[in-house]
């Protein structure tokens, strides 16, 4: 930047000097008069900006100053040789008698300071040529000041890139929401009346926020909800049961790397679960609710996600837990349902305790 | 050296969970897996439903009737554990017991495994397990004493070597039950090469010279043996039968037909046995021996074609041998003194006949009553007034215009009603038979193989059919017959007595899994009935191997 701004300064001065700060069209305005003072200088074409929200923020060095915001159309016709004036403002001077060999408008130490700081952060700084030569037309259709001599800015050396922040930033830091597969592993003789092995596969929804986080720990708060059954016949009596299951629990979590962590979840709950038997049209059915709690060991990688910890942007996890869960019996007493024969008395069967073995396996988004 | 030290952490958590997941990892329980195939079976207080798949017995019982201010209408279920291998249950006569007959392991080879046994329930309002008695040998078959003294077992099987003629002889006294080591009789028979077919427990049979006793009259393929049940020990008398006429081998016993004897006639105990092949008949009868409690006495009577049917009956000139000779159609009097035979001609070829003269009158009568049918072929059936026989035989006689075969003749229970019989048919009717006045009322249904039952009462008669969505009462006082509709497909209609000593009815369905239905025995009506469904389902043994459960000669292909 203070390279440039030295350009900025040779440029003014290239400017100021009379054998270039001559007005196109043999203008002669009064010496000493600010050519700026009648004519109708139009403000300097900002060169394209770039949204100064792409600038990292924390870039060191000064603060650019913002090019002004412009439209297509805001640049306006170009303007006439007896009535322009050199934007420069206080730097053009009136003092200039030579003629412009060409129409070529030549930009000021602003627009020049403008352009640059137009530029995007670490980016090859274009280099900006007024060429001066005698008959030659002008490279642009922009008509401007005059342009008297030829100048060439150097590139730049691109800006270096802020350091990352310290820690595991928005690897660790995050919303997060999945979804996967669950599988119990259910030991109980009262599931089995709806189930001939004891695989029950479910259906798991997540999501969660981490919102601690000091060094390589954090913890997260986890919702999931697992959905899923089985159906199987009871002494041919045909039998089904579907279950709900809701979590909320806190998740302990240690990263190994930035992209790979393992955590331990201890999750209570509460089961809801539908069991059914269909004697022969006749549909018999009860509610169970019960509390339920997982217990969990289980680890997490990053597939896809920026390298910055700081760059926001979703990242997309695959993890896999196991564990037991465990949970309350409850009664099975079934109420028979719509078109049963009046007067019916309930089935009671064996009750069920849905603890075991689980193993969930999910892949997540992180934000 | 690190990732080996992150392995040796991660190894251990790994193991525990699978070991976790293992030990929850249990098979179902064959009990889930079981079909309820076993047939319900009435008693007086309950209904029995064999669950041998399971290895066990279900007796449904009823608190109370709907309607019923004495106690909930519920059906209640109690189970029982069975052994291995039961065979089909035999109710008792009286309905107060059931009798199941199991084979055991088939291979002992520790104390633990099952021996043959013989498991004898209560089946009243409140089913309990009487007694086990264990066997020596797996029987198929049982012969129940009228009398419920005794039972013989029979039919011997299982691997390895049977002898045919052996049986058991079990005494299922209450007493004998209670005991630590129950009586049992192995007991051998006399044999010529037969093998035992039929077993007959006679009444207390007047012997002269001695007191009365009882006999086990067993027919074999061509003898007959007598065991006195007084004294067993004695062993059998083996009474060798005449050859047949038609064959020239010997005879083959068909039926044996017992006489007491009583003080006022002339005789002592008689037997008296049918052959299936041969005309005659062979008359047994006791004498005074010397060292001997008695002697047997034998002799032959032509009664000029196969009988297929003969009973001992009093007759206005004393007591008589009547056989029926459908192929003669002819029913024969043997005068048993003199072996003199009278012919009386028969209105069709009817082969069976029954007494019936206590269900038609009561005090003394000059003679016996006797209700004559044809189960083959619809022959009508006949009333033999055996009291008009000495010089009008021939008119004793009187024929039915009822045309049916008849299947089963039901008596009714009871004294209100015991002069009605119901004529069960192969068709799809039924008759209510009035002995007094001789008239038949035939019931008719939209369907063929009605199955017919009476209540404990006598009262109503119950006819379904298997798979109806109706069963139907008949009071069988009106003879007003009532609908009774039912939800689910019957499979039984059962009159128990309830708790509350009200009469229950009990109709079992068999749709998808077994269900119930109660009904008030008095007067059923589907609107105060109670359904209970998943009747097998409760208490199911989930920790039992039955791998060995299914009944021998029963296929997992033949479970419904």
């Amino acid at each position: 930047m203070r390279r440039a701004i030295a350009r900025a300064s040779v440029l003014a001065l290239v400017l100021s000097s009379p054998a270039i700060a001559q007005a196109p069209g043999g203008a002669k305005p009064p010496a000493g008069k600010p050519a700026a003072s009648d004519a109708k200088a139009p403000a300097a074409t900002p060169a394209p900006s770039q949204p100064a929200a792409e600038k990292p923020s924390g870039a060191a060095g000064e603060e650019p100053k913002p090019a002004p915001a412009a439209e297509p159309g805001e640049s306006g016709p170009p303007p006439r040789a007896n009535e322009e004036a050199p934007a420069a403002g206080e730097s053009a001077t009136p003092s200039g008698e030579l003629p412009s060999p060409t129409g070529t408008a030549a930009t000021t130490a602003d627009s020049a300071a403008s352009a640059d700081a137009s530029k995007p952060a670490g980016g090859a700084q274009e280099s900006q040529r007024a060429e001066s030569t005698p008959g030659a037309k002008p490279t642009s259709k922009k008509r401007g000041p005059a342009v008297i001599a030829t100048m060439t800015v150097d590139e730049p050396s691109k800006p270096e890139e802020p350091p990352e922040p310290p820690g595991l930033g928005n690897y660790q830091k995050h919303f997060e929401v999945g979804v996967g597969f669950r599988a119990n592993w259910v030991a109980d003789e009262g599931y089995h009346q709806f189930s001939d092995d004891p695989f029950l596969p479910q259906v798991a929804v997540g999501a969660g926020y981490s919102f601690f986080a000091n060094d390589a720990l954090s913890v997260a708060a986890r919702l999931t909800w697992d959905y899923g059954g089985q159906s199987e016949t009871l002494r041919g009596v045909p039998s089904r049961i579907e279950l709900h299951r809701i979590m909320l629990g806190p998740s302990l979590r240690y990263h190994l790397h930035r992209k790979v962590f393992v955590f331990g979840t201890v999750a209570p709950g509460l089961r809801a679960s539908q069991t059914v038997l269909d004697t022969g049209g006749v549909v018999f059915s009860a509610r169970q609710f019960a509390f339920a709690m997982d217990l969990t060991l289980g680890g997490q990688v990053e597939l896809i996600g920026a390298a910055r910890n700081d760059v926001a942007g979703a990242r997309w996890w695959v993890g896999v837990e196991g564990g037991y869960s465990v949970g309350t019996t409850t009664d099975v007493v079934l109420e028979p349902g719509e078109g049963t024969p009046a007067r019916t008395d309930p089935i009671v069967l064996e009750p069920i305790e849905l603890s075991g073995g689980i193993l969930r396996i999910t892949t997540s988004v992180t934000f | 050296m690190r990732n080996r030290t992150k392995r040796g952490r991660v190894a251990p958590l790994a193991l525990c969970w699978a070991v976790v997941v293992a030990w929850g990892c249990d098979d179902r329980s064959a009990a889930y897996e079981a079909i309820v195939d076993g047939d319900p079976v009435g008693l007086e207080g309950s209904v029995a439903v064999p669950d041998a798949r399971s290895r066990r017995i279900a007796f449904v019982t009823a608190q109370a009737p709907p309607g019923s201010d004495s106690g909930d209408a519920v059906l209640d279920t109690q189970f029982f554990r069975t052994r291995k291998g039961v065979r089909a249950p035999i109710v008792s006569i009286d309905r107060q017991r059931l009798y199941l007959l199991s084979e055991g392991d088939s291979v002992r080879v520790s104390e633990d495994d099952e021996r043959p046994a013989l498991t004898v329930f209560s089946g009243g309002t409140e089913p309990s397990r009487l007694g086990v008695i264990e066997l020596d040998t797996a029987f198929d078959s049982i012969t129940e004493d009228p009398s419920g003294n005794w039972l013989v077992l029979s039919n011997p099987s299982g691997a390895g070597v049977s002898n045919p003629n052996e049986f058991t002889l079990v005494d299922v006294s209450e007493e004998n039950l209670e005991r630590d080591e129950p009586v049992v009789e192995n007991v051998t028979i006399r044999s010529f090469g037969s093998r035992p077919k039929r077993f007959t427990f006679t009444d207390e049979l007047d012997v002269p010279g001695g007191s009365p006793r009882r006999f086990l009259a067993v027919e074999t393929d061509f003898d007959l043996a007598l065991l006195d049940l007084e004294n067993l020990e004695r062993g059998d008398v083996t009474i060798p039968l005449p050859q047949s006429e038609s064959t020239g081998r010997v005879s083959s016993p068909a039926q044996v037909s017992v006489f007491a004897g009583s003080s006022d006639a002339d005789f002592d105990g008689l037997l008296a046995v049918r052959f299936s092949d041969s005309a005659s008949l062979l008359l047994v009868g006791f004498a005074e021996s010397a060292g001997k409690p008695f002697e047997v006495t034998l002799n032959l009577v032509n009664v000029g074609g196969v009988p297929t049917d003969l009973d001992f009956v009093e007759t206005d000139g004393g007591l008589r041998l009547a056989a029926l000779v459908p192929a003669r159609r002819e029913a024969v009097l043997v005068d048993l003194g003199s072996t003199v035979t009278t012919s009386v001609p028969l209105p069709g070829a009817l082969t069976t006949m029954r007494v019936v003269t206590e269900d038609v009158f009561s005090g003394d009568v000059r003679g016996d009553v006797a209700l004559l049918w044809s189960a083959q072929a619809a022959e009508g059936i006949a009333f033999w007034s055996l009291g008009e026989t000495a010089d009008r035989a021939f008119r004793s006689i009187e024929g039915s215009n009822v045309d049916v075969a008849v299947r089963r003749v039901i008596d009714i229970p009871g004294d209100d009603y015991a002069h009605r019989k119901l004529l069960e048919t192969t068709s799809s009717e039924f008759y209510v038979l009035d002995l007094q006045t001789r008239t038949s009322f035939p019931m008719t249904a939209d369907r063929a193989g009605l199955e017919l039952s009476v209540s404990r009462d006598g009262r109503t008669a119950v006819a379904f059919a298997q798979g109806a969505d109706w069963f139907s009462t008949i009071d069988l006082g009106g003879l007003h017959a009532q609908l009774v509709n039912v939800e689910r497909p019957l499979a039984g209609v059962f009159d128990i007595e309830a708790a509350s000593g009200e009469p229950a009815m009990v109709a079992f369905h068999r749709n998808v899994g077994l269900s119930a239905t109660l009904f008030d025995g008095a007067e059923p009506d589907s609107v105060r009935s109670r359904h209970f469904a998943g009747l097998m389902l409760a208490d199911l043994p989930l920790d039992e191997d039955l791998d060995d459960a299914v009944p021998s000669g029963v296929r997992e292909e033949d479970a419904p």
